[in-house]
């Protein structure tokens, strides 16, 4: 068991290593970049006018890679022979980190994939179950398995021009899930009354602040708002005064939310990583 | 702040305040363009103190500059010095939490009535930060269960967490003796989509009569179509998530709510762990050294040194 927590936390240290190293490290070696403004491009060679002034040649390997800056100001990688003179760039041999990241994040996306099968798993033994013990409302068990089967057999049509499975697809997922769905997320805009409701009531000076902010937020969102206060001078206009609330001083409680979310999704991340992480996932000292 | 203290409590409002005020006065350059190519074509004779200081991360950071590389290195540094200072023995205070320390009063409440627990670990993948804090309560609230002997169903809809829930609820049965308990089918996938998720779970809480619903993790829309039927069912709700635009619905709709980092903090809080109550006061010093960061950085853009603390901090417009 001990061996196995062991194993455990050395594989999570080393796939956490890869991704730390790939943000760290800089794509390209540093004491190997060239930087500046290119000169001219050719088959062989980018030549490029460094800050300094001086002209360097970088020939054309396997292994050069290019970032150009972008107006905004962000980096963009770019096949060397792409590059035109007057481009902003950063030349130099890769550090491989970043080349790998595609094939490591496709090697989750895999595991991932896998999982589907314990979900199908877990949905086939509690609704067999259901029906092996005829429990209560069993029927919809046996519905579920119906609805599996024609899930499976229409999936069979998806990316298909024509024919009964496609239409059988289009059926299923343009006439049947998408209106549910629909359905469902309409569901929210009584859901959110009915919480409102039971929720906003004026027992405290908080509470008062709170239902006066929705109130001026939610007016300046429609063009009521707009109608009812234009005669006002514009600071008082609801809109004006929403986004005030809204960009102003909501956006300093939401930072400070957001520092100490950040700090703590690091700590977290740490102690995952380095195996510190205590309870559910590690029970006792490695 | 998990750690007390009035003063850094003031110290973190008045830097927003600052922020704030910052943004309120800030001079724009009229050429956007113009102020970042005067940024750039600045010389330097060392190209690799060129490279480190001139920051290409503007706006989508792909690769850490000097600066966020030194604020890892910190941060990190401060987190496991207070890991490694609690391993050392002593106490450690932290604040109470209210949604956490109502968990236990929510198992008993549901072991009285003879009713089961729903717990739902959030509707994000297993890599997800939140889903992981969630899991690591989930083994709480799964040794609570099997403590008192009270049914606890998990639900999601994402097919990696069945696996880890069910690792996770049958190991903390093993661990309070009650294996015999622990039953697979109660982890339970049960739809593929979170608001088919949603509407199975509120079918689950009416047929199933729960007592008590954990909701921790992070959330999208379907927050409010997974509290507000568990409300009808009068059933005791206790939600933590580190999705800010969720936050309202749920504390609108449950009784206890968890916001933001101490969703995070929460396996620290429950173990009572020194390793991860040091975390947690690692975790809070660097928030004070970022605060120090925001009032000196907001004081000197104020006073005129917006260049050199743009070039120290690592931000270019």
């Amino acid at each position: 068991m001990a061996t196995r927590r062991r194993l455990i936390a050395a594989v999570t240290f080393l796939a956490g290593l890869y991704y730390f190293l790939e943000f760290i490290v800089p794509p390209i070696i540093p004491w190997r970049t060239v930087q500046g403004e290119v000169v001219k491009v050719s088959s062989k060679a980018i030549v490029v006018r460094r800050t300094d002034g001086q002209i360097v040649s970088v020939p054309i390997r396997d292994n050069i890679i290019a970032y150009r800056k972008r107006p905004t100001g962000a980096p963009e990688r770019v096949e060397p022979k792409s590059l035109h003179p007057g481009d902003q760039v950063s030349i130099g041999p890769t550090t491989y980190l970043s080349d790998w990241i595609t094939d490591v994040n496709n090697f989750f996306v895999v595991l991932g994939a896998m999982a589907w099968g314990m979900g199908l798993m877990s949905l086939w033994m509690v609704h067999s179950a259901n029906i092996r013990k005829r429990k209560e409302e069993w029927y919809g068990s046996v519905l579920f398995f119906v609805a599996v089967a024609i899930g499976v057999v229409a999936g069979l049509g998806y990316g298909a021009e024509s024919g009964v499975l496609k239409r059988l697809n289009d059926v299923v997922v343009n006439d049947v899930l998408r209106p549910m769905g629909s359905t469902v997320f309409s569901l929210l805009a009584f859901y959110m009354a009915s919480a409102a409701y039971r929720s906003f009531r004026l027992k405290s000076r908080e509470a008062i602040l709170m239902m006066g902010s929705a109130f001026i937020v939610m007016l300046g969102q429609i063009p009521i708002g707009l109608w009812l206060t234009h005669r006002l001078p514009e600071p008082l206009w609801l809109p004006v005064m929403s986004q005030w609330i809204l960009y102003i001083a909501n956006s300093a409680a939401v930072r400070g939310m957001w520092f100490g979310m950040m700090l703590g999704a690091i700590a977290v991340g740490l102690r995952f990583w380095l195996s510190l992480e205590r309870g559910a996932f590690f029970g006792k000292e490695l | 702040m998990f750690i007390r203290d009035r003063y850094l409590v003031y110290a973190k409002i008045l830097s927003t305040a600052v922020s704030s005020v910052n943004e309120l006065t800030r001079i724009k350059p009229r050429n956007q363009e113009a102020a970042g190519r005067k940024t750039w074509t600045r010389t330097s004779k060392k190209h690799l103190l060129d490279y480190l200081l001139i920051s290409w991360c503007n706006e989508h950071m792909e690769h850490a500059n000097i600066q966020i590389f030194i604020a890892t290195l910190l941060i990190a540094g401060l987190i496991l010095h207070g890991i490694f200072t609690a391993r050392r023995g002593g106490p450690l205070f932290i604040r109470r939490i209210p949604g956490l320390t109502e968990i236990d009063e929510a198992v008993g409440r549901a072991t009285e009535m003879g009713r089961p627990v729903i717990f739902h670990p959030g509707t994000a993948e297993v890599q997800n930060i939140g889903t992981l804090s969630a899991l690591g309560v989930l083994g709480h609230v799964a040794r609570n269960c099997a403590r008192l002997g009270t049914r606890l169903i998990v639900t999601t809809a994402i097919p990696v967490v069945v696996p880890v829930a069910e690792d996770i609820v049958k190991q903390a049965y093993q661990e309070e003796g009650r294996p015999e308990l622990f039953d697979p089918e109660d982890i339970r996938f049960l739809a593929a989509s979170a608001d088919q998720l949603a509407l199975a779970t509120a079918n689950l809480m009416e047929r199933e009569k729960t007592a008590s619903h954990f909701f921790f993790g992070s959330y999208d829309y379907t927050s409010l179509l997974l509290t507000e039927p568990g409300q009808r069912t009068g059933a005791l709700q206790i939600a933590g998530t580190d999705q800010y635009f969720q936050v309202p619905f749920f504390i609108a709709s449950c009784d206890y709510t968890v916001i933001g980092e101490e969703l995070y903090a929460a396996s620290a809080y429950l173990t009572r762990e020194p390793t991860m109550l040091g975390s947690l006061v690692g975790q809070d010093r660097a928030k004070i050294v970022i605060l120090a960061v925001i009032v000196l950085g907001s004081l000197g853009v104020t006073l005129g040194f917006g260049e050199w603390v743009s070039k120290i901090v690592g931000v270019y417009r």
